[in-house]
This record gives structure tokens, C-alpha cells and sequence, in this order.
């Protein structure tokens, strides 16, 4: 029987194996151990370095909290996600298990999928187990469910993009060393340098807009938000946080007036959450184009 | 064992008998010309030994058989099975090792079968007993739950020899199998590949020792820049191909060698006469049973006193040597 990519999908040997081999010996333990002692530190200092507010503070402080540990739980997922995704293909090929792989009756899309669930499933394990370490702040500053919620939605949303991006670099390339590299700086410059390419466009369009009155230069509200944005992750999570102004970059709001440059209004992190999904599938069907027949790596057959 | 497993392989008669069939293949990479208008034919159930130097599309051709690249032109039938227009059922039929293939670490002997075996959609249930059957095949019984990173890398290549057997398939494509291995798994292997061509599998395999690849075939095709020159029955391509037969004469008393050589010099059917030992000449000889008594009986005639007299036939060695220097000649 050729098992079919959606039976592939469901009982797929590759997570099962790249599971096994993951989760074996202590370097995820000490990853998953030490992302959550930086995280409670972070929590920690902040209850102590704000000990017994007054009475009206209690939930500033808790905002203040959550915006934090949500920061740094999305740079924790920049830095992760390619360094557990990018060595999932171009390790195979340096181990020289790749070939082996490609003629067994696994399609080369249950090949790809089975290496993504599996990378991603290590990284949903580090936001899952954050969870408990969010109480505090979610006690404190009364953050409703519904935030907690959309935060994860970015979450999610940029390991899915990040995940499927890493596994396209390793699909194109030989060594993990160079994938890890290059998908990290991928990574980093869209978060960090899509943020201040955006905003520096948007501090010129900004400009544009500004007209004189009578007291003093009106600034007109940008009738689109920046597009940049809407693949950005960290304005994605600043737009889902209570009590965060984007400045001009997010025009001060939180909600995307095109869309996809289409008329349709909604909320900065549900664009970006839907823009990744549909990114993360394009890219996924990419690499399992490239991922049999990459160029390049065929010319080692010679002989 | 093998016969409750590894029963596929008869039955499904391609074309004339033939298990693999190709038809002017061309492979280039970029401006190197890989494969040029490569054509052959693989009897089914034989042992299959392509044999060439380095660079002359082996590797290529049977990666090419095992799907991993797709021809530029050129037809490849496998087990009746267009290769181009249905890869994945000649996946299904094709077992490969590869010149040099790696492990996973951290995995155990019993957990690489079984992966394999899942990832060939053998069901849960007759893994378990599968894979202790192939790793009694391949004498790997005892290592069971040593990692795989443990093994020699012997052990490696019969492993993966087990490995390409779990969904039976019916083709096996080896590249290089016997390199890393000592001489008495090379013996195994010889034998293991000799208990599945009776059960009608058919085995290419590429290797540069020659006399390996004579020992163990029971078909060659010599290939030589992306081309097959010579192919067939191993002894009917030595016997054809041979440069010439070799006879040796071994004397009572070596004050008779020169006697001896100034006797086989006059016979027109021996050339190459060269001393192995104070007592002993090698000659090549060209000619039949009648020629050889005629040589022995003159010998004899000259007071010769020979302890002994043997016709040594064409190497396989001697075979590729002479085809591959005619090609260059001819090119």
C-alpha cells in the first residue's frame, strides 16, 4: 500500500522516530529547564522589584509583568524555533540518511510534515510549559482570557512561519551549521528588522500626512497600517498586549484597515496570525518541492 | 526464514525476462556528461555486476534506478514498471544501499529495522518478528539493542542490507556493498546474495574488485564513461573478451627453463612468456584443447621433464582491462 499523505500525516514514522531521538538524553530537558528558570527569574524580579505597590498599582504592575514575560517568550520562539527546525532535512543529508529516506514509500510531503510536527512539537512543549509562569500576571493584572488567548495565537502563528521557513532553508542547503545560521537571521530580521524598516516608513508616511493647523501640525491617522506589519511578529504581539502603543508605527492602533490590501478591518495580530498561516503553508508546499529534487545535490552521484 | 519473508520476486516477468530494462539514458550535471545513451538489460533473478573506474556513471545509474534522480532522456522499465511515469511502485519493488550511508545516534539496531519498516508501511504486528528474521539473515541477531552508531562498519552495511530487505522488494540496487568489510563477511555476503537470487531476486551491484564481482555475479556490464561496452553472462564475457587464455608449466629441473622458453617462443599460439619462478613459466596461449596437447606433447618432445602443465582461463581483471584500453583507443 503507498500510504497517502493524509494517512501519512496521522501515522507518520518520521515524528515518531525524530521524537524518540529528540526528547532522548538532557540537552531538551536542560532547554526546556533553563527557558523556564529565565522566564520565572524574569517574573521573580519583577514581584520583587515591585514588592507590595499600592493599592491601584497591583494591576499596572501586573500588566507591566505580562508584557515582559510575553516578550520575551516571543524572542525565546525566534531563537528556538530555527535552531530545533533547521537541521531537520540538511541533517539528514549530512548523516547521509537523506536517500534512504526518499526511496522508502513515504511521500516526500509525508517526509517534510513529519519533520515539522515533530520540530514544532518541541517548541509547543516550551510555550505549553510557560503557561504556569503567566499566573502571576494573570492574577495581578487582571488580563482577561481573551488576551492570553490571542497572545498564544501569535505564538503559534510564528513557530508555524518560523518552523516552515527553517525547514525550507534546510531543504536548500547541505550542513545544519549553515541552515541554523541563515534561518535564524531570518528569524531576527523579521522580527527586529521588519520593526524598524516598517517604522521607519511609517515615520515618513507619517511625515507625509502631517498638515498645518491652527494649533500647531496635525498629524492625519495613516488610513493603512503599515502592510510591513502585518509580518511582523513583534508588532503582531505588541497589538495583542493590553496597554501597548506601537507609537506611529501602529498609528496607535491595534487594528489593520487593509487587510491583506483588502478593505477589511481587524485586529493587527489576527491579520498576522492568518498572513503566517497562509505563508507557512505556501512555504511548506514549496519545500516539498524542492526537498527530493533540491539542485545542486544530485551532483554528488557522479560515478 | 527467507522463505516466510522474502517470497516476492517471482511472478511480474518483465519484457524478455528481464527485471531491469534501459534504453538510451542520458544524464548530465550542468556540462558534465554523467550517463551517455546508456543501455542495458538485467536478467531477472541474476546478480548483475557493473563494473567500471571511477567517474563512469555507476553511481549515477543506480541512483537513478532508485528514483533518488530523474533521467534527462531515456526509457527505464523495472519489474515492468515505467521508472519515469510511476516512481513510486518501482520504489515499492526496489531495495538500495548506497555507496555510503549513514546512521541515525541514538537509535538501537531493533528501532532502525523497525523505523524502516513502518516508513515501508510493513504493519505493526509483523515488524517485531521481521526484524528478527533479517537480523538473523545478516548474522546480526545478537545486536538487538547495541545503537547503531556501535556497529562496525561491516555490521553497518549488512544492517543496511537488512534494511533493504523489509518490504521485500524485488530489485536490489548496491552500490559498493562490500567496501569497509573484512573478508569473511564478504563471504556472507557473496552467500546471502546467492540465497536471494534463488528466490529469483535480482541484484545489481557495483563494485571495483574485480575478482569480488566474479565470484559473486552471475551477470557483468562493464561501463565506461556513462556507457555499457560489454555485457552478459559473466563466463561467456570473459570467454569472449579475453585477450587470451594463460598456461603454466612447471619444470622437474630449473637448468631446463631456457630450454623451456626457447620452446614456447617457437609455438606461434603462445606469446607473453614470462618466468613466475626458476621453475615455472607463464605464457599466453591462444588456442583449443587440440592446440594445448600439440603444446604439451612438444614440450615433451624437446626432453622437457613438466611436473606440470595447467591452462589458467581469462580474469575478469584481464577482461576489463582489455576493453576499457580498446575504448580509450577507439575514442
Amino acid at each position: 500500500m503507498i500510504l497517502t499523505p493524509v494517512g501519512t500525516a496521522l501515522r507518520n514514522p518520521i515524528t515518531g522516530r525524530e521524537l524518540r531521538r529528540r526528547m532522548r538524553g538532557w540537552l531538551p530537558i536542560a532547554v526546556i529547564c533553563t527557558s523556564m528558570a529565565l522566564l520565572g527569574a524574569i517574573a521573580l524580579g519583577f514581584l520583587v522589584r515591585h514588592a507590595g505597590p499600592p493599592v491601584g498599582q497591583t494591576s499596572a504592575v501586573g500588566v507591566q509583568l505580562f508584557q515582559a514575560l510575553a516578550a520575551f517568550q516571543l524572542i525565546l520562539i525566534l531563537l528556538l524555533t530555527p535552531a530545533s527546525t533547521a537541521g531537520a532535512i540538511s541533517g539528514e543529508r549530512q548523516r547521509e540518511t537523506w536517500d534512504l529516506l526518499l526511496v522508502t514509500r513515504l511521500s516526500t510531503f509525508g517526509i517534510v510534515w513529519g519533520k515539522l510536527v515533530a520540530a514544532l512539537a518541541f517548541n509547543l512543549v516550551l510555550i505549553v510549559a510557560s503557561l504556569p509562569i503567566f499566573g502571576p500576571a494573570f492574577i495581578l493584572s487582571g488580563v482577561g482570557p481573551d488576551v492570553i488567548l490571542h497572545v498564544y495565537v501569535v505564538y503559534l502563528a510564528t513557530v508555524l512561519l518560523l518552523g516552515t521557513g527553517s525547514l525550507l532553508v534546510s531543504a536548500l542547503t547541505r550542513r545544519p551549521a549553515v541552515s541554523t545560521i541563515v534561518s535564524t537571521a531570518v528569524a531576527l530580521v523579521l522580527a527586529v528588522g521588519l520593526s524598524l524598516l516598517a517604522a521607519s516608513l511609517d515615520h515618513w508616511g507619517t511625515q507625509q500626512y502631517s498638515l498645518p493647523g491652527p494649533a500647531g501640525p496635525q498629524v492625519l491617522p495613516l488610513p493603512p497600517l503599515n502592510p510591513l506589519a502585518q509580518l511582523d511578529p513583534l508588532a503582531a504581539l505588541a497589538s495583542a498586549l493590553p496597554g501597548t502603543s506601537g507609537g506611529s508605527y501602529l498609528g496607535g492602533l491595534a487594528s489593520v484597515h487593509h487587510a491583506f490590501g483588502l478593505p477589511v478591518t481587524m485586529q493587527l495580530w489576527s491579520a498576522y496570525a492568518i498572513l503566517a498561516t497562509g505563508a507557512s503553508f505556501f512555504i511548506l508546499v514549496l519545500t516539498v518541492r524542492v526537498a527530493r529534487y533540491a539542485p545542486g545535490w544530485t551532483r554528488r552521484g557522479v560515478g | 526464514m527467507t522463505e516466510s519473508h522474502l517470497g516476492r520476486g517471482e511472478g511480474e516477468a518483465g519484457e524478455a525476462g528481464y527485471a531491469i530494462q534501459i534504453d538510451g539514458m542520458v544524464k548530465r550535471y550542468g556540462r558534465t556528461l554523467a550517463v551517455n545513451n546508456l543501455s542495458m538489460n538485467v536478467p531477472r533473478g541474476s546478480i548483475y555486476g557493473l563494473v567500471g573506474p571511477n567517474g563512469a556513471g555507476m553511481t549515477t545509474t543506480i541512483r537513478t534506478l532508485a528514483t533518488l534522480q530523474r533521467p534527462d532522456t531515456g526509457t527505464i522499465m523495472l519489474d515492468g514498471i515505467d521508472l519515469i511515469t510511476d516512481p513510486g511502485a518501482v520504489r515499492d519493488r526496489v531495495g538500495y544501499i548506497p555507496d555510503a550511508f549513514g546512521v541515525y545516534d541514538g537509535l538501537t539496531v531493533a528501532e532502525y529495522l523497525d523505523f524502516y519498516g513502518a516508513s515501508q508501511g510493513v504493519p505493526a504486528r509483523r515488524r517485531r518478528t521481521l526484524c528478527d528474521e533479517l537480523l538473523e539473515l545478516v548474522d546480526l541477531e545478537d545486536k538487538h539493542t547495541e545503537p547503531v552508531t556501535a556497529l562496525s562498519r561491516g555490521m553497518k552495511q549488512r544492517l543496511g542490507l537488512a534494511r533493504c530487505l523489509i518490504h521485500d522488494p524485488t530489485v536490489l540496487l548496491l552500490d559498493e556493498p562490500a567496501s569497509g568489510m573484512d573478508p569473511r563477511a564478504r563471504i556472507e555476503l557473496r552467500d546471502i546474495l546467492g540465497e536471494l537470487s534463488r528466490m529469483n531476486k535480482t541484484t545489481l551491484v557495483s563494485s571495483h574488485i574485480l575478482p569480488e564481482l566474479a565470484a559473486m555475479c552471475t551477470d557483468i556490464g562493464i561501463i565506461r564513461a556513462g556507457e555499457i561496452i560489454a555485457e552478459g553472462p559473466v563466463d561467456d564475457v570473459v570467454a569472449a573478451l579475453s585477450p587470451a587464455a594463460r598456461v603454466r608449466v612447471t619444470l622437474l629441473r630449473p637448468e631446463q627453463i631456457q630450454l623451456a622458453e626457447r620452446a614456447l617462443a617457437s609455438d606461434p599460439r603462445c606469446h607473453r612468456i614470462e618466468r613466475d619462478d626458476e621453475q615455472t613459466l607463464v605464457a599466453g596461449f591462444a588456442g583449443g584443447d587440440e592446440e594445448l596437447a600439440a603444446l604439451l606433447a612438444g614440450l615433451l618432445g624437446h626432453g622437457l621433464q613438466v611436473t606440470q602443465f595447467t591452462l589458467e582461463p581469462g580474469t575478469l581483471e584481464d577482461v576489463f582491462l582489455t576493453v576499457t584500453e580498446l575504448a580509450e583507443a577507439t575514442t
